[in-house]
């Protein structure tokens, strides 16, 4: 099982983890994303938002980021598909992100082969202005398919996938603002998935959504780990006990605590992941 | 009364004054626009009223007036006044007054003004529109873009008359143009185009032979031929109507075509001109023998086919006038469009940027297709309001004519759509400042006057209200 590279900040820990034993290595063949000895700064390296983090994010599995407001949680997310490329000032000062085995901090990945293998739901669902179908499409178009019975097939299967197509096979055409708050952020989910990622990042998917939308988007973040690596930033915790495998705690910039959701939870290691989620700050 | 919450004298009147002051000024706002708006109108209304529409369709005329034998007073234009003239041939005409441009109507003036907006929208959209998404989706912050918002704030209050004087320096006078004739001699640098560069439908310079004395109507180029003592002589026209060259029979060694050819062809022109109007012969375009006898001439007379790269500006004109009111109205077209762009929710990018668009994808396939109806009708109604700036089209392109700018720009059959561009043109708020300002004063005058500003008023009303009902229509709309 998934486990773990617990936060560690001096090199004395580093040198120890490479003393790793049978299991590690294992995960490490397993790892989808590797994160080593990350530091991330948005002000050109004068404050670092992420400070030395690791962890190994699991093939096949959901996993969930949690931590207080600001604690750099989201911006680790957007570390891994180069979302933060957007900021001028944002810059990775220290240590390395493997994905799939290749450094994607280098700069010259190319960010725009990397989003099409790590897609990515934002917490407000954000469909264009444009049909349900073309929501979908959208991710093939610009990739230059031309072929209408493919983009019908992927749009179709994308849409099932995200467990909405029979909501609205007969209202393709329809805008997709027409759709409620948790089929648009599932539409989401479908345009995501059309792209055929490996991984799907999601940003808070359900804290703009009512608990019976929440519930349905959970269910299908749960059934997705079959096909996708999910990486799930979440403000709740209970909603990381119900769809996560492993969930990392992050607290002021730091990993503080990576394990098994169900450890984690239950027994946590750190006195400050049970002051959090025991609700005593966060 | 004896409560304490009693209200003090002197609290009063300090409250009553300063409201006074205060609804005093406000009511100065109303006042001064009834005042304008009241006498415009007032002397306005009955212009329009009676002149009727051809008011708005009528190029602008010399007006007459006189006092016939018995003491009436008539207002003529000069159409109509020479209709007089040969209806009452003996009619005695007593203290003849005339205006320039005081009769017929404004039709030049608003065609003029409407040609330099659209100019304006031009350039000014595509620059603005593609500044705007740079500013907006490329440019990271840095000390570079400061310095250019900093350039786009300032622009926005620089004077309109330091605009106009920018664009008689740069557009008329300085700018790059590629040249037909050869350098004016302000050019600041010319070179010439090698031919291989031309364009393959490069048009011929289009030559009419002439045999006349008389030297060509500007606009037309032409070769005249006349009989010298020692021969032929051939003296060649550009479309101003100087002679740029002037070749005596003897100084060409001319073995093929012989003389004769050429003087049997000048014949066989002269008899087909004579058998034709004047005016039906220069409506048509060159004849075939024309074409023959210019194709010999050419390299007789080395009529070359030339183009020049000069440093030399359009002069006063259209497009001069176009690129000055652009510059003046960028920084409003700018910030109007990157407001729209701003309207834009950031998901949209974000959401096509992680589907693994390209910057130029996410930008017109997510961006721009919602922020353009925006950009398009606050920037289109920014740029109208600067069709009634005078000072920008004072020195850079507006004439006092009563010409319509397409007049005699058909020339061989063929429109000269490059020619109509370097034209100058009447615009409305430069006529109205010659009508006001410029020609000699009088009751001849006034009606004219008061008539255009009218007219000028209601346009520049009715456009700032489309624009900010526009506005706040589009506002409302741009929720997502």
């Amino acid at each position: 099982m998934p486990v773990v590279n617990e936060n560690r900040s001096s090199s004395e820990m580093t040198s120890a983890r490479d003393k790793n034993n049978s299991e590690d290595e294992k995960l490490a063949n397993e790892a989808v994303i590797e994160v080593e000895n990350l530091s991330f700064s948005y002000d050109l390296g004068k404050t670092n938002t992420l400070r030395d983090i690791n962890l190994n994010i699991p093939k096949n599995k959901v996993t969930a980021f949690i931590g207080p407001s600001g604690c750099g949680k989201s911006t680790l997310l957007r570390c891994f598909n180069r979302m933060n490329d957007t900021i001028a000032t944002a810059k990775i000062t220290a240590g390395s992100i493997k994905i799939m085995g290749s450094d994607v901090s280098n700069p010259r990945v190319d960010p725009i082969l990397l989003r099409k293998e790590i897609g990515m739901v934002f917490q407000k669902s954000n469909p264009f202005p444009k049909s349900v179908y073309e929501n979908v499409a959208f991710g093939l178009r610009i990739g230059g398919e031309r072929n209408k019975t493919a983009i019908d097939e992927i749009v179709e299967e994308s849409l099932k996938r995200a467990a909405l197509w029979d909501e609205v096979k007969d209202r393709l055409k329809e805008s997709a603002l027409s759709l409620s708050g948790g089929q648009q952020q599932r539409l989401c989910i479908a345009r995501t998935i059309a792209v055929q990622p490996s991984v799907i990042l999601m940003d808070e998917p359900c804290s703009a959504l009512d608990p019976v939308a929440t519930t349905v988007v959970e269910e299908l973040i749960t059934t997705l780990r079959e096909d996708y690596t999910v990486v799930v930033v979440t403000h709740n915790m209970q909603q990381a006990t119900r769809v996560s495998d492993s969930t990392a705690f992050f607290y002021l910039g730091e990993l503080i605590e990576y394990d098994l959701t169900s450890k984690l939870f239950t027994n946590p290691a750190k006195k400050q992941t049970e002051d959090y989620i025991s609700g005593r700050f966060g | 009364m004896d409560s304490k919450f009693e209200r003090k004298k002197g609290r009063v009147s300090a409250e009553l004054i300063a409201t006074l002051i205060l609804r005093g000024a406000t009511y100065l706002v109303i006042l001064s626009f009834l005042l304008i708006m009241g006498r415009i109108v007032v002397r306005g209304a009955p212009v329009l009223a009676k002149e009727g529409i051809s008011f708005l369709t009528e190029r602008p005329k010399i007006l007459f007036g006189f006092y016939d034998e018995n003491e009436k007073y008539h207002r003529l234009s000069s159409q109509e006044f020479r209709e007089y003239q040969k209806e009452n041939p003996n009619g005695i005409i007593l203290s003849k007054q005339s205006a320039n441009y005081s009769g017929g109507g404004i039709k030049s003036p608003l065609i003029g003004t409407l040609f330099l907006v659209l100019i304006c929208i031009v350039l000014a959209m595509s620059t603005g529109i593609a500044a705007a998404v740079y500013l907006s989706e490329y440019s990271k912050r840095g000390p570079f873009i400061k310095v250019v918002r900093l350039a786009i704030i300032n622009l926005a209050g620089v004077p309109s008359i330091v605009f106009g004087l920018f664009g008689l320096a740069f557009f008329c006078y300085f700018f790059p143009v590629i040249t037909k004739s050869a350098p004016a001699e302000r050019s600041a640098k010319a070179w010439e185009i090698p031919t291989w560069m031309y364009p393959s439908n490069f048009a011929d310079e289009g030559y009419r032979i002439d045999m006349a004395d008389t030297p060509p109507d500007s606009g037309s180029r032409k070769i005249i031929v006349h009989k010298a003592d020692d021969g032929l002589e051939f003296s060649v026209f550009n479309a101003r109507g100087a002679i740029v060259k002037r070749v005596k029979q003897y100084e060409i060694d001319a073995t093929k075509p012989t003389w004769v050819d050429i003087e049997n062809d000048l014949a066989t022109i002269k008899s087909m001109r004579d058998s034709q109007s004047p005016e039906v012969f220069y409506q048509s375009s060159r004849t075939v023998e024309e074409e023959a006898l210019i194709s010999k001439l050419r390299p007789l007379l080395k009529l070359k086919r030339r183009l020049w790269l000069s440093f030399q500006g359009w002069e006063p004109s259209m497009i001069a006038a176009g690129c000055t009111l652009a510059c003046m109205v960028l920084p409003i077209v700018i910030t109007a469009c990157e407001e729209s762009l701003r309207a834009v929710p950031q998901g949209f990018r974000d959401a096509a940027l992680s589907l693994g668009a390209t910057q130029w994808q996410t930008v017109r396939k997510s961006v721009l297709p919602y922020a353009l109806p925006g950009m398009l009708t606050a920037s289109v109604l920014g740029i109208l309001r600067v069709a009634g700036e005078t000072a920008p089209i004072m020195y850079t392109g507006a004439f006092a004519t009563g010409n319509l700018p397409w007049v005699g720009l058909r020339e061989e059959g063929v429109w000269k759509v490059g020619e109509f561009f370097q034209r100058g043109c009447e615009a409305m708020p430069y006529h109205i400042y010659i009508l006001s300002a410029k020609i000699p004063q009088s009751d001849l005058v006034r009606p004219m006057q008061d008539g255009a500003v009218l007219v000028f008023m209601l346009i520049v009303m009715a456009l700032a209200t489309t624009s900010v009902i526009l506005r706040m229509r589009i506002r409302k709309k741009l929720k997502w």
